[in-house]
């Protein structure tokens, strides 16, 4: 990492928030989504990252160098604070409204059919539901785009493709269609 | 209405139902779930929906022990296997495909809750490969309420090989009555390993939408199109004026947002589809 890289790394720090905690947490978190999915898939070592912290300067609360092993705690640390922002979130969105379902209730729209695999070539050219006049409401079928952590709370990275959603990992897809059903399922029960 | 009876039915061009071509893939829906899951009320907004926008589609209803709201209430061509002997049931369904692989037309099978007929077939005659083989596609909606007892049958769709590759998982929602929530209800069925490992194996997840006054549509034997329009039949309480409306906007709304989640090449092929497919409408 060079100096000028360094320079930009502690600029970016000054005045950032998590008082208290070390230079190494919050450069950990600021950088959480480019560095998780590396350090899932095993692409950097915890020495290897350590050693190239260590040469960007960035320090424990000790002045000290990090250690791998350091470097790994307060990972899982970073890991397991975002994983309880993300449920305290969450648990604030599921409020409950006394009343019938609503008429303008509309659920997220799943993704494209898979093509059919053993029977030849699959059938085509009809165009998607999605995409006819079968009642659609216009502008209600964008799909969310939902984050999941790439690690487990103790800050082990999951297997390639895997994500951590209610409290176990999963694959991506899995998780995708599980959240979309949990808020579907929360707006269907603001209209309860 | 019998088997051979049926073959005047077929794929007429001036009926206005969609007829395809020959080798156009065919879907066969198997609704399949524990008793009082709300298959048949699943099976019959299919078929409504369906047959509403053109489809030509034949309706199984292997479910005897059911009379008072069977498919058959609403929908008088259904076919019904001669008796509810297995060995009937059985020979009748395989009649029953048989006739959709060489007469090229789609299907909707309501089967009784637990009944293992399709199953047994599945097991046997590894059914879903060998109806793909005829390019008939069979897709599996295993419709469950709350209750983890109604994740038995996905199990055992699975171990018989039903499973794969288009299966729905049909979330009842009208079944929750009570003030509780939906998400909170149905919390244990949706965590529970065998709904997790069906949606890691391609499984759709849908929510089926309720609707306070079903039970009173149902017991009419109206279609949702009669009951939104207020019709009853001779000697029938009319619908009151706000079931009325409940009833417009599920059918309007609700239920065409509920197939808007499906993959088309999942549904019965309709006649709106069809014509776009030929560059009929814009």
């Amino acid at each position: 990492m060079s100096d000028e890289t360094l320079t930009k790394v502690l600029a970016g720090l000054q005045g950032r928030r998590f008082r208290g905690r070390s230079d190494l947490y919050r450069w950990l978190r600021a950088n959480y989504k480019r560095l998780a999915p590396r350090l899932a898939q095993d692409q950097v070592s915890w020495g290897v990252l350590a050693q190239e912290i260590a040469a960007a300067g960035l320090k424990n609360r000790k002045g000290a160098s990090p250690s791998a092993d350091s470097v790994r705690r307060i990972w899982g640390t970073v890991c397991r604070d975002l994983a309880r922002e993300a449920a305290a979130k969450a648990q604030r969105r599921t409020r409950k409204y006394p009343s019938r379902i609503s008429p303008n209730w509309w659920p997220q729209v799943v993704e494209p059919p898979r093509p059919m695999t053993s029977a030849g070539p699959p059938v085509l050219s009809s165009p998607s539901v999605n995409e006819s006049s079968l009642g659609g409401v216009p502008g209600r079928q964008s799909s969310e785009v939902v984050e999941f952590p790439t690690v487990d709370p103790s800050g082990a990275p999951l297997a390639e493709g895997h994500v951590f959603y209610r409290g176990q990992s999963m694959l991506r897809r899995v998780a995708e269609q599980l959240a979309r059903i949990d808020r579907q399922a929360r707006e269907m029960d603001r209209f309860k | 209405m019998d088997l051979p009876s049926m073959e005047t039915m077929m794929l007429d061009p001036a009926s206005g139902l969609t007829a395809g071509t020959a080798d156009e893939v065919r879907i066969a829906t198997i609704v399949d779930g524990r008793g009082r899951a709300g298959k048949t009320t699943v099976a019959n907004v299919l078929v409504q929906f369906c047959r509403e926008r053109g489809a030509n589609l034949r309706v199984w209803n292997a479910d005897r022990q059911n009379e008072t709201h069977s498919l058959s209430v609403f929908h008088r061509d259904a076919v019904r296997p001669p008796s509810d002997d297995p060995d009937d049931k059985g020979a009748w369904l395989e009649e029953s495909f048989d006739a959709q692989v060489r007469e090229r037309f789609d299907s909707v099978l309501d089967l009784a809750g637990g009944d293992p007929l399709v199953r047994l077939l599945a097991r046997e005659t590894e059914l879903v490969a060998t109806l793909e083989q005829h390019r008939v596609r069979l897709v599996l909606w295993q419709v469950l309420g709350p209750d983890v007892a109604d994740l038995d049958y996905l199990k055992l769709s699975m171990e018989a090989g039903l499973f794969a590759p288009a299966t729905l998982l049909v979330l009842n929602a009208g079944l929750v009555r009570s003030k509780r929530s939906i998400e909170a209800v149905f919390a244990e069925v949706t965590g529970h390993k065998v709904f997790v490992d069906a949606v890691a194996q391609g499984a759709q997840v849908v929510w089926f939408p309720g609707l306070v006054c079903m039970k009173g549509v149902a017991e009419r034997g109206l279609t949702f199109a009669e009951a939104k329009r207020g019709i009853v039949k001779p000697g029938q309480q009319r619908f009151v004026l706000f079931d009325q409306t409940r009833v417009e906007i599920f059918w309007e709304k609700h239920i065409p947002a509920f197939f808007a989640q499906i993959p088309a090449d999942w549904l019965p092929r309709m006649a709106d589809r069809a014509a776009r497919s030929r560059g009929g409408i814009q």
